[in-house]
């Protein structure tokens, strides 16, 4: 039987709709409401009393890291292509390392600017 | 292969690698050296990087359709390295005169500078999207430089918000096209019955590159990015940004015209310099973008203009007029009624002229304003008296961007006009001709508060060595084009041997 790939989203979609729908209109018609209470207002935390406000503000220090660490997080991940290729051996061996090694002295600079701009000196 | 690759990425490895020194180089200088030592380095990749471009200029060539490099396109190219180098040697006065704490500024520029030049060599949307992410990410930055000033912040904020939105329309255009034509080359045709997929996208795309370009109805980032940048960063960005985005629009344009005129160039790489000649104008659906093109132009044109009278700041003088500047030149995109060959040379031209007028006029005007770049035109009367000699290079400068004689601005209106005239359209190069006296009157206002008055208010400081020289270079060739623009306009139009698969 032939049915258009289209289709079967819409019926996804349809279905979705109802089943989260269903739940909510279940939940009203059957659902038992209890009394107001403050703790049902509560932040759920693990059902421990939440201490402090959850809207604090962040340390811009931690974004200066989490930066730096992606240089070496994108180093790690454009590095797999380069050995998987050296690997098969079907790339010339000689420029295979040259490119490697332009690209990591391109991020090994990044490392250094953030080093003697004391990026890496916690304040 | 390799001397393809070297052709085409040469020039901008050597600048990127001008901007990397740079970069490196910043850590380990004091402050006060770091306005001193960086501008010359990025000035002297910036011309050794022009010296690699001259020396492949050559055959037109292209990198697996990605990339392509001919005669138009390297003088573009050319173009943009020089106005690098005017935006780093204003940046140098601007950020020397306050003290700037950082010479990362020197470094962006020369990125943007890459980013850009990849956007003129671009023959593929996702080629063009990576030097349009480079240029753009580089600029917002230099834009928000001055972080203590409100309004560099609000520009900052409003820029990298719109631009981002628009990037996102521009990805979204692309893969429609893409949908359409299963390719993402700029002279893919369409599949069969997918016609009008192919125009969503391609409409998407040219909406994102008539904001990158500040077209009215997509300008209103332009005025509060252009004001909140330093000064010559509103020179820098003005000219690079109209070249990467109308060089991309033009080249999608005669994508489009080459592939209309003859079946058999879809796909291949189409030099920037060549004409084409579309026999059935009305089956080839390219009437639609040149309402939505020429819409666009009559828009900016009398937005542009009108606004630029009444502003009061240098910054936002200049970002009204750089609107009524996307308005001329979406003029050359118009098509013509009757069957004739058509090129997008006009277009080239202006924006060169357009390009290097823009870029020193701010960089010149950097010396003349006060502290943090307070540039009120007020202010400014009477400051081309006590430095003569910038007040005659000023009053070239923005001649050119009026379009008055002997200057390349002249020259450009006069190209754009007269072809509009040819093709047929003559209310049009009238309107034209119209907005271009509303702009004299705000230039000229400039220019004659400039050499009047006695404004001591603002202690005025000499321009630098690396400015002058500069500054001067960009006299000589907005001069020169005039007297030889043959170099230009004549260039021939060798067909790309295309290496596409």
């Amino acid at each position: 039987m032939h049915v258009n790939p289209y289709a079967v989203l819409a019926l996804v979609l349809v279905l979705a709709l109802v089943y989260v729908g269903g739940a909510l209109i279940a939940a009203r018609l059957f659902g038992e409401r209890g009394r107001e209470l403050a703790r049902k207002h509560q932040a759920v935390e693990c059902s421990s009393t939440p201490m402090g406000d959850a809207r604090i503000q962040f340390k811009v220090g931690y974004y200066l890291f989490a930066l730096v660490f992606m240089v070496f997080d994108v180093e790690a991940l454009f590095l797999f292509p380069a050995v998987k290729a050296l690997a098969e051996g079907d790339t010339d061996t000689g420029i295979l390392m040259l490119e490697i090694a332009t690209f990591v002295a391109v991020l090994f600079l990044a490392l250094i600017y953030a080093w003697r701009r004391k990026v890496l000196e916690w304040q | 292969m390799l001397s393809e690759l070297m052709a085409i990425l040469a020039p901008v490895t050597v600048l990127a690698l001008g901007a990397l020194v740079c970069l490196g180089a910043e850590p380990f200088l004091k402050d006060a050296r770091k306005h001193v030592v960086l501008p010359w380095v990025g000035t002297v990749f910036a011309v050794l990087a022009a010296l690699v471009q001259f020396g492949v200029a050559g055959d037109a060539v292209d990198l697996h359709g990605l990339y392509a490099a001919d005669g138009m396109r390297s003088w573009l190219s050319l173009t943009v390295i020089l106005c690098a180098v005017i935006g780093l040697s204003g940046l140098q006065q601007s950020l020397s005169r306050d003290a700037y704490p950082g010479g990362e500024p020197y470094a962006l520029t020369l990125l943007a500078a890459c980013g850009v030049m990849l956007m003129v060599a671009a023959s593929d949307y996702l080629g063009l999207f990576v030097g349009l992410e480079l240029a753009s990410i580089s600029i917002y930055s230099a834009v928000g430089l001055r972080r203590h000033r409100l309004e560099s912040g609000e520009a900052l904020l409003k820029y990298f918000v719109m631009g981002a939105v628009f990037s996102a329309v521009f990805m979204y255009g692309v893969a429609l096209s893409y949908g359409a034509s299963g390719s993402t080359a700029y002279s893919a045709v369409a599949l069969e019955g997918r016609d009008a997929l192919q125009y969503l996208g391609q409409t998407l795309i040219v909406v994102a590159l008539l904001f990158k370009v500040g077209a009215v109805p997509f300008h209103f980032w332009a005025p509060d990015a252009y004001t909140g940048a330093p000064v010559p960063v509103t020179g820098f960005m003005a000219a690079v940004v109209k070249i990467g985005g109308f060089t991309a629009l033009g080249a999608i344009w005669l994508s489009r015209l080459a592939v209309a005129s003859d079946g058999g160039l879809a796909g291949s790489v189409i030099p920037l310099g060549a004409h084409y000649t579309v026999e059935e104008m009305a089956s080839s659906g390219l009437e639609r973008g040149h309402h939505i093109l020429i819409a666009a132009a009559i828009l900016s044109l009398l937005v542009g203009n009108f606004s630029a009278l009444g502003q009061s700041t240098l910054r936002r003088l200049i970002a009204f007029s750089s609107i009524s500047h996307a308005g001329y030149m979406l003029l050359a995109f118009a098509l013509p009624g009757t069957v004739q060959p058509v090129a997008m040379t006009s277009l080239w031209f202006y924006l060169m002229a357009y390009a290097v007028a823009s870029a020193a006029t701010m960089t010149a005007a950097t010396a003349l304003c006060g502290r943090d770049d307070d540039d009120r035109l007020i202010d400014l009367h009477g400051a081309a008296r006590r430095h003569p000699m910038l007040g005659v290079a000023l009053s070239i400068l923005v001649a050119s961007m009026a379009g008055l004689p002997p200057t390349a601005g002249f020259l450009g209106k006069y190209l754009i006009f007269s072809e509009l005239v040819a093709k047929g359209h003559v209310i049009l190069a009238v309107l034209g001709m119209l907005m271009a006296v509303v702009g004299a009157v705000y230039y000229m206002r400039f220019v004659i508060g400039l050499w009047s008055g006695d404004g001591n208010r603002v202690p005025v400081r000499g321009l630098g060595g690396l400015a002058w020289a500069s500054v001067a270079v960009a006299v000589v060739v907005t001069v020169a084009l005039l007297a030889m623009p043959g170099v230009i306009i004549d260039m021939p139009a060798a067909p790309i041997a295309s290496t596409a698969p």
